[in-house]
């Protein structure tokens, strides 16, 4: 049978990977071509890559490790898909049919979109009719409010009144293929999942859904591939910054007989 | 000389990462006349069934695919090159194929139990594999994503299958033409392997 995924997510902020922190403090942790080598030697599942840049330029820099850095996002996924052979997703900034567009030529597999899709819901649509259903990636982020998820855009600025449910469903018939659902409140707290408005959003109806956010150590992978039956688990910082940890997490999980390639 | 078909629907930009990354020697292929000077051709394929066919058949690739393929010569149909390999696909309408395997592209909506989410979408093992060209071995894992899959009429044209709620063909053969639902150059070095014993052939 199918097996669930293990997805490592990078954050790209300028051409460079960034550390996440409720979004609002990152820290540089390294090259991109360096960091997907690693993923792919590891064979990963899939990568997914959030492009945070707040402005539209791709700045050169020299920083301390003098690692150069990408003038486009193009250049960027273009380099990352020569050298992995798994599925790779990128999300961020992307509002037009073009945005998508320029990211798979270039050798994305999927395109992840959240702000874009409330601006202009037919985006979706329009990405599944060219590229199919499958290449369409919702992203919800939500903090909670009042024990309640609540959704925000603008990279956890702008808050939106539909409810979490409404809007998986709303994205279901606009032609989405998965769900990556990110807890604000947990991003790179290490704290563990938030259980709960996981398994509530995976019950909506039988899209795929990628969970993410609040991964502190392995038991936590355990824990939400045990107490709930989504279709993938994603981590950022927890992959990064441990030594070997991705191969770790897998073993952890098989000996826990949870169904993971 | 590999010839990587190019029909316009999505892109081909990872078919290609792989034969760069494996040392094949190929190129892209948009028009019927350059055909038949490839030994090899493979036809990747994402989004719609319809628009693929439509595409192929404005590019007047339908009759020398056909003809590569009855010549014997190494044919490889990946995903929904796969499924254009069959008789007739049921996705959004009704459309006929290229008729070189005999059956049917089915969706998986109300054919599988509701829990199940569509696309079928991620790593799933192969099983029941007769295959000796590909290098296809049980319970080795893959990368699949899709919404319709495929049912072969002729047992001996099956090369592996798949569960999903169902069983489906996962991997077809006729002569030398192959189908695989899943993506090898997206399978990490399992599916590099099978590309790389496609192109011995």
């Amino acid at each position: 049978m199918l097996k669930r995924r293990l997805i490592p997510v990078l954050n790209i902020m300028n051409g460079l990977i960034v550390r996440s922190e409720i979004f609002k403090v990152h820290k540089n942790i390294g090259n991109i071509i360096n960091q997907a080598n690693r993923y792919n030697e590891w064979e990963v599942d899939e990568l997914i890559y959030l492009d945070i840049s707040r402005t539209h330029d791709y700045d050169i820099r020299r920083d301390d490790h003098k690692i150069a850095s990408y003038n486009s996002i193009s250049e960027v996924i273009c380099r990352i898909s020569q050298v992995c052979s798994m599925p790779l997703s990128i999300g961020g900034n992307i509002r037009t049919i073009e945005d998508a567009e320029i990211r798979i030529n270039s050798g994305a597999d999927k395109v992840i979109v959240n702000t874009g899709a409330f601006e202009d819901p037919s985006l979706i649509t329009k990405i599944a009719n060219k590229f199919g259903t499958q290449a369409v990636i919702l992203n919800i982020d939500y903090k909670i409010e009042d024990s309640k998820p609540v959704i925000y855009t603008r990279f956890g600025k702008e808050r939106q009144n539909i409810s979490i449910i409404d809007w998986v469903k709303k994205g279901h018939d606009l032609g989405a293929g998965e769900i990556f659902l990110k807890s604000i409140d947990n991003d790179g707290m290490a704290n563990g999942f938030d259980i709960k408005t996981i398994n509530i959003v995976d019950k909506v109806n039988n899209m795929p859904v990628i969970a993410c956010g609040g991964a502190g150590d392995d038991w936590d992978f355990v824990d939400v591939a045990k107490e709930t039956d989504v279709s993938a688990i994603a981590a950022g910082n927890i992959f990064h910054f441990t030594e070997r940890s991705y191969p770790r997490i897998k073993n952890l999980l098989k000996k826990e007989n949870v169904n993971v390639r | 000389m590999l010839g990587i078909i190019n029909i316009g629907l999505g892109n081909i930009g990872s078919v290609r990462n792989a034969c760069d990354r494996i040392g094949l020697p190929f190129q892209e292929i948009s028009s019927e006349k350059e055909l038949s000077k490839f030994s090899h051709l493979i036809l990747p394929g994402v989004g719609a069934f319809s628009h693929a066919i439509t595409a192929l058949n404005s590019k007047n690739l339908i009759a020398g695919i056909k003809e590569h393929s009855d010549a014997g010569k190494p044919l490889l149909g990946i995903c929904l090159g796969m499924q254009l390999l069959f008789s007739e696909s049921f996705e959004h309408g009704y459309h006929e194929g290229l008729d070189i395997i005999k059956g049917s592209v089915l969706p998986f909506k109300n054919n599988i139990p509701k829990e199940l989410a569509v696309p079928h979408v991620g790593w799933n093992t192969v099983i029941n594999c007769r295959d000796e060209k590909l290098g296809l071995v049980n319970q080795t894992s893959y990368y699949f994503v899709h919404s319709y899959y495929c049912k072969a009429e002729n047992n001996n044209d099956i090369l592996a299958q798949t569960e999903y709620g169902l069983t489906f063909e996962s991997a077809v053969r006729y002569k030398n033409t192959f189908g695989l639902q899943f993506h090898p150059e997206k399978s990490h070095k399992d599916g590099q392997a099978l590309i790389e014993n496609f192109w011995k052939i």
